[in-house]
Order: C-alpha cells, then structure tokens, then sequence
C-alpha cells in the first residue's frame, strides 16, 4: 500500500516543481462539476453535454439561435408525408482518422434508440427505421414529427465509430475538439481536431475545463488569470468581477424556466383557488432582486422567450402580485391557517435563495410554510420520482423544440411530477407535434394560456446565463442550450 | 512487548472491520437510490431497473457486504457509480494530494509548537510569553474554515500573492497548510508547555541543575524527552481531528483530495467511492493511533502492562 | 516563583476570563430568547448590504436582514444544539465508561474496541454519513456530534473510575462490606465529577465548533434559521462587498469556543486543588 502511495506524492512533487509557465493557445475554462460518461446514450448530466458538445456531432447541430443546420450531414430531403428523411452524408473524419461511414451512421442511431442500452431511448421512438443506403441515411418516422429534426442534434444522436469501445472514457467523435485527458475531480483536457471536416481550425490548440465547485474560488482563479472563462457564473458573485478590470461578463437569457411546482394531486392543492393564491401572493420582482440580482426575466409561461415564435407574451395580467386577492381566495377555499413544506433542492443556490424569500412573502399572508432543503439525490427520488412533497422549486432546462417542453405538462407524462392533468390540454399537445407552421403556433400559444391559469406550478423567470471571462476572449456565442462553444472562441 | 504488540495489532484489524460493517450497512439505508440518480430527471423505468440489476443492488445486505469487502481486501475497489471509473484510479489521484496536505500540516505544527511550547514554560513570566500563551488559547477557539475565508481574502484577494484556490502546484498548499496546522501548533504548544512545567518542578531536574549542568543541556537532555509524552499522546488523539480538518479545509480551498472526493461521494450516493474513501480514512487513522501505541509503549513500559 | 505556583497564578486569572465570558455568552443568548432589535427571519430587499450604522449596529446582510438580531437568534440555536449532543454523548459516555471500569474484564475490553472504533470516525464524518442516511438538518448534527463525543467520555469515566477504585477509602469501604452500588453512588461518581466537569467544557467548545463548520459544509441548520455556521457560509460570496457579515458570525464563534475551553481549564485547577490537597 504505502509502496503504491510513495509514487503518485513523489509525483506531484515533480509536478510541482515542473508545474507553471503555460504555453501560448490554451484555453482554461473553470465548470463546477465534472461529466458522468462521455457514451452519448449513457449519459444524463447537463455537464457532460456542456463539453461534449465540442468532441461529438450529430447528422446536424444547434445554432445559437436555436435552429439546426447541417453537421455530418451536408444536407437532406423529407417526402411529401412528412414521414421519411433522407440524410446525404459528406466527407468527414473522425478523430482516430477513420471516415464516417453509412454503417457508423446506423449503429449510432440504432444503439440511441434501443431502450436495452439507451438511458433516452424513449425520446427517439417516433422512429421506425434507419437504413443505410449508398452515400445516404434513411430515417423512416411512424407518423410526421415537427419535433424530430431538433432531437437529432441531442447528445445521445451523436455519431461515433460503429465498432468503438469504452466510449465513456475515451469518446470519440467528429467534432473540433478530441478528449486527450481526463482527470477526474480535476481537469479534462482537450485539444484542437485538425481534420474537422468544415476545413477549419479553431483558435485555441488546447482547452482545459477545470473542475471548480465553489463559485468563489472560480471568481478568484479567474481574477488570477489562471482561469479565462467561466461559462455560467452563479449570480452571488456577480458583483466579485462586475467592475473588475480586464474582465468582461456577457448575459443572456439561459432558456430555463424556473418554477415553483405544486403538487396537484395532493390536497388542498388540487383546488385552483389556493395555487392561485399562491401565485398572487408572490412578489416575483423582489424574488428577482433579492435572489438573481436583477439577473433574469420575469415569466409568466412555461417556455421562455428564448424560444420566439412559440412564446406567449400575453399572459402579463393573468397573475399580478396581488395579496389582497389572494386572501380572499384563502377564504374562500377555507385555508387561511394553510400550513405546508416547501422542498428546495440544496445544490441550487438560486432555487434555495428564492425559496427563502418565497416563503417570506407566503407567511405574510398568514401562511406557515416549513423550508426543506434537500440534497439533489433526495430531491430527484422524493420529489421527481415519487412525487411527494407539497411545493418545491426547480429549474427545467430548455430543449429547442417547444414540444419536448411542454409535452411533459400532459397527464400521462412519466415527467409530469406536478400531477397535473387538463384534457384540453393534452389534446392539444397531440395536436401540436402533428401540425405545422402558423396552426402549430396557435395550438402552443394556447396551451401556454391553460397552464398560466390552471397554474401546474407558478413561474418564476428565465434567469441569465452570466459568462465571465478575460476580456481578451472573442467570440463567445450562447445557445439556448446547455453548452460550451469552443470552435468559435479566439483571442 | 512481542505480546503487547500482538494484541495491538489484532485490535487494530478488529476496528476495522467494526468500522466497515458500520459504514457499509448506514450506507445502505439511504434513501436516495443510486440507479435513479446517476438517471437523473430523464431516465425511462426500464433503464432504472436494469441498472439496479446492474449495481446488484436487488440482492441480500450481506451478501453485497461480504462480496465487498472480499473484494476490498484483495484491492478491487470497484467502479465509481458517478464517474464509471475505477474507485483505485480516482482514489490513487485524491490520497496524495490530502495525505501530503495533512502531514505537511502536522509537520509544521510540531516545527512551531516545540519552540513556541518550550518558551512558554521556561519564560513563562515575560509578556512575550503571555502573548504566546493567549495566540493559542484563541487559535483552538477559531473555525477553521473561518480562518481559511480570511487567509484567502487577505492573501489571494487583497494582496495577490498566493493562488485562492484549486491546485496549482505546491503555492496552492501554503494556505491550507497554514490553516490546518493553527490548532494543531496550539494544541501541541500547550502541551509540551504543560509537559515542560511539570517535569521542571520534579526533583531529578533540580537535582540535574544543582550539579551545576546548563539550563540548556538539563532541558534538552532531561526536560524535553520526558516533556515529549504529553504532546506525543496529544498528537496521536489529534489525528481523527486532524481528518475532519482536512475535509473541510479542502472545501474551503476547493483542493481535488480526499475530503472533497468523499463530500461529492455522499452527495451523490456514490457508494462504491464513499465505502473505499472512508475506509482509507479510517485505516489512516487506525496505523497512526497503532503506531503511535506503540511508539508510546517503548517510551513508556507502565503502559505496557496496563 | 515554582510551576506549580505559575500554574495556580494562570488559573485563577483565566477562571475569571472563562466565567465572564461564557457568562456574557449565556445572558446574550438569554437576552435573544426574549428580545431582539429586529426580526431576525424579516426580510427587506431595500436594505440589503447596509454596513454596521445606529440603526443596524451589526449592519444587513443579502437579505436585508438585521445581523445583530440574527446573531442572538442564533446563539441559541448554535448552543443548544451543542449542549444537547454533548449531554447526550456524556450521558452515554458515562453509562458505557462506568461499566467497563467498574466490571472490566471482558466487558471493558469490549467497550473499549468499540470506542476506538468510534474514535477512528470523527463527528463531522459521522455528521456527513447521516445527513446522505436523512436530509441535513438538526438532527444529523446532533446525533453526529453526540456519537463523536461518547469515546472521550467513555475514557475519562474509566479512567478515573479504575483509578479511584484502587484507593484506599474505596477498598476500605468494600471491606466494611459496601455493596457495588454504593460504592458507584457514595464514592466513585462525587470524584468523577470534576473530571467531567473539564471533559464537559472541552467537549461543548469542540461541539459548536462542529456545528458550524457542518453548517459551512452544508449539512448542518438550514435556511431560514440561523446559526453562526449558516450564517458563515451564505456571507462567504460577499466577503469583499460586505465584510462585517463574514468577520461577526466568526468572532462569534471564537468567543464562545475559547469561553468554554477557558472554563475547562478552571475546572482543571479545582481538580489539582482537590488532589494536592491546596
């Protein structure tokens, strides 16, 4: 044992002697957490896809203004029924110098939507068959599917090697940036593909995520010019860099919406009267202040205006903050004295700060609320899974695609951990994924406008995405999905 | 001594199967599932129960423990349910890290508190001293994260001169060092001034002295060896303290050790990686009390037959 | 001037110190119970941040929230917590100690593997497996330093229980044929108690010590309630824009430790006295 130990401390004696004098091109980037697994069907963390974003690639990807545009493949067709697609594949490589292939193509896809391997196989069963044809990919859907083209540029789409191993530690893919090394807790290491198949080369020859749970070390290390961008600073230390020379923080809205969830199911909560009370009772601007430091927009529907086109702007007046109302609703449904727990998850903390000063505002209208706060593992068991708990307060990330969203507010949703259920609704969302253009949008703005009065939860706001970095960095490009950029960053 | 020694020893491995039934069975009642936690808010039930079956935690208690624990003793640690890695590998990369940090620290702490501690008594009336005297006082009474928030604010932050946090080579050890070592120098200090105090009243040290031997020589050669087994006890109590430290102070400072594995592992319900973590811990803590039982033993044979 | 004499010096000085100030520290919280300038859960975005002045003599903090009514509000909770795991550990410690000294044998070298078992898991680590086992809170603090404390109690108890065993007064009392009973009511417990009395003092320090870094650490009192930990660790990001709401909560917690590990030392005195026969 000690034998074993003597070597990696003389090690990092080395190391600490060697440590220091980085060469030009590098890149440190500080996140709070490290990825799960790099196997695009086994992983689920939000922190995996922030950096595998810049290793894999799909048949397409996301554009920062939440559209798709052509990835490996270079274009593609869809019949006239809205039923088959056709993808033309170009000529591109990956990172341990193999082509793509037809073959690489449909193993991929079939290996994402085998719900025996796939974590998220169930996100990809409007398909029912891929094959493969000469130069092309043919993917065959039971019905039509406005949805289906955006989830192609998910994670678990992505495209790798069809006899590849141990993909959860030494990914490969296609895209600008290959995993080089991985220590965990610590650092990942990437380093620039020079055969990306669009020709071109990125800036930054090697890029190093460094794994910083504590948002103010993150600040102070960015301060010391050891770290050059945090991608998603929490809002408390916002103020730590606001005026700090030679640092610049770029905003914008992060496409999640944060929401109190109530428990529908669960007396005297399936009365509209007392969430609705609820709802008025909350003064959502001093949330806005006291919490996110004025960092957000307020929402008053279930998807964020960062998904224009589909977002309904009108629902402004269906819930102002009014206390006196919501009293008398109180009243009326005979719980003045209500007494209940709200559950906020304790690794967030933006959700614990606004279930603070929630609770706060709630008391003052004679309510006795319980705080509890809970670890994520408890949260996600006791709250997502078994749905019980009273009211509590999450963030649901943004997809690209309004029906990802809003699909999970549908009585039968294994997600729906409001419990909430409106037949009008769920007819609509049926409606929606068949239908397109201005009709598609019609049944969306008005799906929002059930969930705003029936109240599932009551939203709060999309907050920022707060970029901090070195004011030398260029190019910095945000997405209404959870990633890092890396391709487009230059100095 | 062969028998003390024995029985030491077999103490020692007792203890630590005592303790690993403990932590294994408190750490199966969780309620948080594992499965559904590395599934997160998109997982499908049948992914959930196929890595149940996967994680074999549908089988008996004890046959998960003695499967485990067989498995600990032959070295195979098993995978990291968070980091699908093997717990050896991401082990291998914390230990050194927080084993250096905490020797560091009690190295330090001996290297301070010997003169600091000898002063004390011998000059115990100049104001010197009393200051001495009360910097270790208030030393045991500050948090040490506290300290640690400071330390950083004044030296990272105001001035600039040492890393804030994160591991960046040995400068990133400085603050830490200094932070774990504070209590330790005072305990230590206290203690070997108590341990002095009472060996210069005994009567073999006037006796020394009033054969004419020098101040100097009577403290170093009679003084300080008999003096040494208080603060020799002191230490050996003080390294479970000195643990509890560590993981803190590695939050503080956000250093990729032990601590912070071990915290991100109970969070997570990373079962594999808490189990071997606390397990080193707790044989870390075991070898040092068994080597200092015996370290004392020699030096003192009363205890020997105790 | 011989050791001894610079001892007892020392000592009486401190024992005023660890009285006034623990005692300071009781009627604070005391006076907390009762009154306190503000709410001290009431919020007011408005005043967020505002430094020390008249009318917030400790300032605000993210919340607006007044310091000073925070900081007695949370004497209580941060001393209560520590008195009710250290007198539950002792009360354990004492039980278990007693038995393994008084019966020995078999049953003491039981107790005492199980100790150092215990020993070899510190209360913060204990305090971290129950808070993953249920949610943070009081409890896992509790139970947490609690178990931490039984070993160093459990030892003291034996100790002194072995060594008062062997006088002569007790041997003469078993002679006279006094029953075991007896003789732990009559004769060992009235000399255990200034052993406790330190162990009790020293353990209380060590016990709010580890609730507040638990709190730090994130496992310990949760929001809104506060204690000096909590308080420490919601202040931590605005140390350099406010830096009253990091120094107070911590000055805090150092008063009140070295109080009570002065107070142990005074106890320390009383028992030389007692020995020595001063």
């Amino acid at each position: 044992m000690w034998k074993r130990m003597l070597v990696p401390v003389v090690a990092i004696w080395i190391l600490c002697t060697l440590g220091g004098g980085a060469a030009a091109q590098v890149l440190n980037i500080a996140i709070p957490q490290d990825p799960d697994s790099f196997d695009p069907i086994k992983t689920v963390a939000a922190a995996t896809s922030e950096v595998a974003f810049n290793i894999y690639e799909g048949l397409v990807k996301a554009t920062p203004d939440g559209g798709v545009e052509p990835a490996l493949a270079s274009h593609w067709t869809v019949d006239e029924e809205g039923t088959r697609y056709t993808f033309y594949l170009r000529e591109a490589f990956f990172h341990d110098g193999q082509q793509v292939t037809v073959t690489d193509v449909v193993t991929s896809l079939n290996r994402a939507r085998d719900p025996e391997l796939a974590v998220r196989a169930g996100e990809l069963d409007m398909i029912k068959e891929v094959t493969g044809l000469e130069d092309a990919v043919q993917i065959e859907l039971f019905e039509p599917n406005s949805a289906f083209l955006y989830l192609l540029t998910e994670i678990y789409a992505s495209i790798y090697p069809a006899g590849a191993e141990d993909l959860s530690r030494k990914p490969v893919g296609t895209g600008p940036y290959y995993l080089a090394e991985w220590r965990p807790n610590q650092s990942l290491e990437l380093r620039r593909f020079e055969h990306h198949w669009s020709g071109q080369v990125p800036y930054f020859a090697q890029v190093n995520f460094l794994i910083i749970s504590d948002e103010n070390s993150m600040v102070l290390n960015l301060k010391a010019g050891r770290v050059q961008l945090i991608p998603r600073l929490e809002v408390s230390v916002l103020h730590q860099v606001a005026n700090s020379p030679g640092i610049k923080v770029q905003a914008s809205p992060m496409n999640l919406v944060q929401l109190f969830a109530i428990n529908n199911a669960r007396p005297p909560f399936d009365d509209q009267r007392v969430r609705r009370a609820l709802a008025l009772g909350l003064n959502r601007e001093e949330i806005l202040i006291g919490a996110a430091w004025g960092q957000g927009i307020l929402l008053d529907s279930a998807l964020s205006p960062a998904m224009a086109g589909f977002y309904n702007d009108q629902l402004g007046e269906v819930n102002p903050y009014d206390p006196e109302q919501a009293r008398e609703l109180l009243r009326a449904a005979g719980q003045e004295n209500l007494r209940f727990t709200l559950t906020l998850p304790a690794n967030y903390p933006l959700h614990v700060q606004t279930g603070e000063l929630a609770a706060q505002q709630w008391e003052r209208l004679g309510l006795k609320v319980d705080l509890e706060i809970v670890e994520w593992g408890t949260w996600l068991e006791r709250v997502y899974t078994q749905r019980d708990y009273d009211v509590s307060i999450i963030g649901l990330a943004g997809r690209l695609d309004p029906h990802s969203i809003l699909v999970r507010y549908t009585t039968n949703s294994s997600r729906n951990f409001f419990n909430f259920s409106n037949t009008r609704y769920d007819e609509l969302i049926e409606l929606g994924i068949r239908a397109q253009g201005e009709e598609r949008r019609a049944i969306y703005l008005e799906a929002q406008e059930i969930l705003a009065r029936e109240l599932p939860g009551v939203f709060i706001m999309d907050p920022q995405q707060l970029a901090a970095m070195d004011e030398r960095i260029q190019g910095w490009r945000s997405y209404p999905t959870y990633v890092v950029d890396l391709a487009s960053l230059y100095q | 001594m062969k028998r003390y020694l024995w029985r030491r020893a077999g103490g020692f491995l007792l203890t630590a199967v005592l303790v690993s039934a403990a932590t294994f069975f408190v750490l199966q009642v969780l309620p948080g599932d594992p499965a559904l936690l590395m599934l997160g808010t998109e997982g499908s039930p049948e992914a959930y129960a196929r890595l149940r079956q996967e994680l074999s935690l549908d089988q008996p208690l004890l046959q998960r423990y003695l499967k485990w624990f067989s498995a600990f003793l032959a070295g195979q640690w098993g995978n990291s349910w968070r980091y699908s890695l093997p717990v050896r590998e991401l082990v291998g990369q914390a230990f050194p890290l927080s084993f250096v940090l905490a020797l560091l620290a009690v190295g330090s702490a001996a290297l301070a508190a010997l003169p600091a501690g000898m002063y004390m008594a011998v000059r115990s009336d100049r104001l010197g001293s009393r200051l001495l005297s009360l910097f270790t006082q208030v030393g045991l009474g500050l948090p040490q994260f506290w300290v640690g928030i400071l330390l950083i604010q004044f030296f990272a932050v105001q001035l600039r001169l040492l890393p804030a946090g994160g591991y960046d080579g040995w400068r990133s050890l400085i603050l830490p060092v200094a932070t774990l070592a504070l209590p330790r120098t005072a305990v230590l200090g206290r203690f070997l001034r108590a341990g002095v105090l009472e060996v210069l009243g005994q009567d073999y040290v006037r006796f020394a002295r009033s054969k004419g031997l020098s101040g100097t020589t009577v403290l170093f050669k009679h003084v300080l060896r008999n003096a040494a087994l208080g603060p020799l006890t002191a230490a050996g109590v003080q390294f479970a303290q000195l643990v509890a430290g560590t993981i803190v102070v590695e939050q503080v400072f956000g250093l990729p050790g032990l601590g912070q594995l071990l915290l991100n592992g109970v969070f997570q319900r990373d079962l594999p990686l808490v189990q071997t973590a606390v397990m080193l811990v707790v044989l870390v803590i075991l070898a040092f009390d068994l080597a200092f039982d015996l370290c004392l033993g020699m030096l003192d044979p009363r205890i020997r037959y105790e | 001037m011989n050791s001894s004499q610079v001892k007892v010096m020392e000592a009486v000085k401190r024992r005023y110190w660890g009285l006034m100030m623990v005692g300071l520290l009781l009627a604070l919280t005391l006076l907390g119970l009762f009154f306190t300038p503000y709410d001290p859960n009431a919020v007011n975005i408005a005043a967020r941040f505002q430094p020390p002045d008249r009318e917030h003599l400790l300032g605000t903090d993210h919340f607006g929230r007044d310091v000073l009514s925070r900081i007695l509000w949370g004497a209580r909770i941060s001393l209560a917590v520590g008195i009710a795991a250290v007198c539950l550990g002792a009360a354990a410690g004492v039980f278990l100690g007693s038995a393994a000294g008084f019966f020995g044998g078999w049953w003491d070298e039981l107790l005492m593997r199980l100790s150092t078992a215990l020993q070899a898991l510190p209360s913060i680590l204990l305090a971290l497996l129950f808070a993953a086992v249920w949610s943070p809170g009081v409890p896992v603090v509790l139970w947490g330093i609690a178990l931490g404390n039984i070993p160093s109690f459990l030892r003291v108890t034996r100790n002194q229980v072995l060594s008062i065993k062997e006088r002569p007064y007790v041997e003469a009392a078993r002679a006279l044929g006094a029953g075991d009973l007896r003789i732990v009511l009559r004769h060992i417990f009235p000399n255990l108690r200034d052993a406790l009395l330190v162990q009790f003092s020293v353990s209380l320090a060590g016990a709010i010590l580890a609730e507040a870094s638990l709190s730090y650490l994130g496992v310990g009192i949760q929001p809104p309630d506060p204690s000096w930990g909590r308080m420490l660790r919601e202040a931590q990001p605005y140390g350099s824009l406010a830096p009253w709401l990091v120094l107070v909560p911590g000055l805090f917690i150092a008063f009140a430790v070295v109080g009570f590990n002065l107070l142990g030392d005074t106890w320390i005195l009383g028992r030389e006295r007692v020995y020595k026969g001063e």
